[in-house]
């Protein structure tokens, strides 16, 4: 690749960070600049609601590469720099000091921000959030024993921080808004085992509840609900979502429908610019629309797909979605779009210690699963099941159904058909 | 002292399957691809994760956490997250059991 203006990353998270390392694995050879608004090199988020909040993990054990390594591979990491502005025409970005920085290609890799709830109280101390690791070390040391958790929101990071701030010795309240938690994308079946492994860890989940205020002097002392329901509470950890960072493309005239807009090789409407990870609602050409994922599978895919791109290889991103979770030492495992099936299909129970999910769409494609089990006992499961969804395989719901029929020969049989 | 040391009989582990085996304080997983058997370390060296979890397909063992990807007869990594190789055993099959062989501690 031609030597020029450098490849500038806007965002030195997961995303950001292995798309320089991608950049180098692909033989560019130029200058490459990683800007990062935070102080910290780029890391993994996972641990964040997890091993870091239990004390199993440092910040440092969640850092993609050390800091020599990008020493070694030319990589100038710029961190706690975040650029101000972005004009594509010029093909510059401006920072935070008003200087500006040419680029010759640009991949935008801003991430998200959590979902601030406006609510009287917001404001107080010990009201958190949890995206960064400046984030998760705030909220360690409202974990103690003893403390009183409150949890608004029964995503995957509100119930993961419920486990982990159980397993500190914290009272733990889980407050969720719609009728099941874990709604925006798993079946009811998998919300009910989900609940009833926290319940037997002493977290209590309150579904159809909503926060009304947080109350206290200088920090929260409780919350109380809409239906007049009070609460005492040592901290609240609000997880209701994230929002893109879109402002600078919006700013600079590129399409953003929450996330900024890219085909499938994550190019963006603007010539020689690329979006990737929490931010980029890209074209997958599996689905044949445009989707935003917000997922460690997607950091680390998308990456790859800017950087092949930005080298000129026209990748293609038709990746088919998988996440995790690990709550309570079980492990959650989803992929594809298990609610988008018309029939669905259970294969053992959670009580005998795995439960799998599958969703047949109505031609009997399978188009979603999910997988939970003790430890990693159910991931080699769903493993199969994803790669059955990206052959388009149409399994026989009777086999799915039979804890005892192999599901490696359900794959054998889509390679023949 | 390094030594063969016994595993289990060679049926017992499924054609394109991994078991977790467990010898003076470290933990291998050995494996039957359809190009034979084979031992490497068994947990991930990326992040704690058992292989012995993970998905085999032909010669390469799948990480159960984040699907990275191993070639099993060589331990050479093959896809991200992980970079760095597993180490590889020596096995060898006698009278129907499996034996792995150890560096000496």
């Amino acid at each position: 690749m031609s030597r020029g203006a450098p490849i500038v990353i806007l965002g030195a998270g997961h995303a950001g960070g292995r798309s320089a390392e991608w950049l180098r694995r692909l033989g560019y050879d130029g200058e490459l600049i990683l800007l990062g608004a935070e102080p910290y090199l780029p890391y993994e988020r996972p641990p964040l609601s997890k091993g870091l909040l239990t004390g199993a993990q440092a910040p440092a054990d969640c850092h993609l590469q050390d800091e020599g390594f990008y020493r070694d591979n030319g990589i100038e990491l710029r961190l706690g720099d975040a650029a101000s502005a972005l004009s594509p025409r010029d093909k510059r970005v401006t920072l935070a000091d008003g200087a500006t920085l040419a680029f010759g290609k640009l991949v935008i890799a801003t991430g998200a921000r959590p979902r601030r709830l406006a609510l009287p109280g917001g404001e107080l101390e010990g009201v958190c959030y949890l995206r960064d690791i400046a984030h998760s070390l705030e909220l360690i040391e409202h974990l103690t024993p003893g403390a009183r958790l409150v949890v608004v929101g029964g995503g995957f990071i509100g119930l993961e921080v419920a486990a982990s701030a159980r397993k500190q010795g914290a009272e733990v309240v889980v407050l969720e808004a719609a009728p099941q938690v874990l709604g925006r994308g798993l079946p009811a079946s998998v919300a009910e085992d989900m609940v009833a492994l926290h319940a037997a860890e002493g977290v209590e989940i309150c579904t159809g509840a909503q926060l009304a205020s947080i109350e206290g002097q200088g920090r929260v002392s409780a919350v109380t609900l809409k239906d007049g329901t009070r609460l005492e509470a040592s901290a609240v950890l609000i997880g209701v979502g994230i929002v893109p960072n879109v402002e600078l493309a919006a700013a600079a005239g590129l399409p953003c429908d929450d996330g900024i807009l890219a085909g499938t090789d994550c190019a963006t409407e603007a010539l020689d610019i690329f979006v990737v990870g929490d931010t980029a609602r890209a074209t997958n050409a599996r689905y044949g629309r445009q989707i935003r994922l917000e997922s460690w599978q997607n950091a680390e895919q998308q990456a790859e797909i800017a950087a092949r791109a930005v080298m000129g290889e026209g990748p293609r991103w038709e990746a088919v979605p998988w996440v995790w979770s690990d709550q309570h030492g079980w492990n959650l495992q989803v992929t594809g779009f298990p609610t988008d099936g018309a029939h669905f299909v259970a294969r053992g129970r959670a009580a005998e210690g795995k439960a799998l999910g599958f969703a047949l769409d109505r031609d009997g494609a399978l188009v979603g699963a999910t997988a939970l089990g003790q430890g990693l006992s159910a991931a080699k499961d769903l493993r199969v099941a994803q790669m059955l969804i990206e052959r388009g395989a149409r399994p026989d719901p009777a086999a799915l159904a039979d804890p005892s029929a192999n599901l490696k020969a359900l794959l054998k049989q889509s390679q023949a058909a | 002292m390094s030594g063969w040391i016994k595993v289990c009989a060679a049926e017992e582990i499924d054609e394109e399957d991994v078991i977790r085996f467990d010898h003076g304080g470290r933990t291998y997983a050995v494996y039957y691809t359809p190009s034979g058997h084979y031992a490497t370390d068994g947990v991930c060296t990326h992040e704690e994760a058992h292989l012995a979890d993970g998905l085999v397909i032909d010669d390469i063992i799948e990480c159960p956490l984040h699907q990275g990807r191993f070639h099993i007869p060589s331990g050479k990594a093959k896809s991200p997250p992980v970079c760095v190789d597993l180490k590889t055993y020596p096995v060898k099959q006698e009278a129907g059991d499996l034996f792995i062989q150890l560096p000496a501690v």
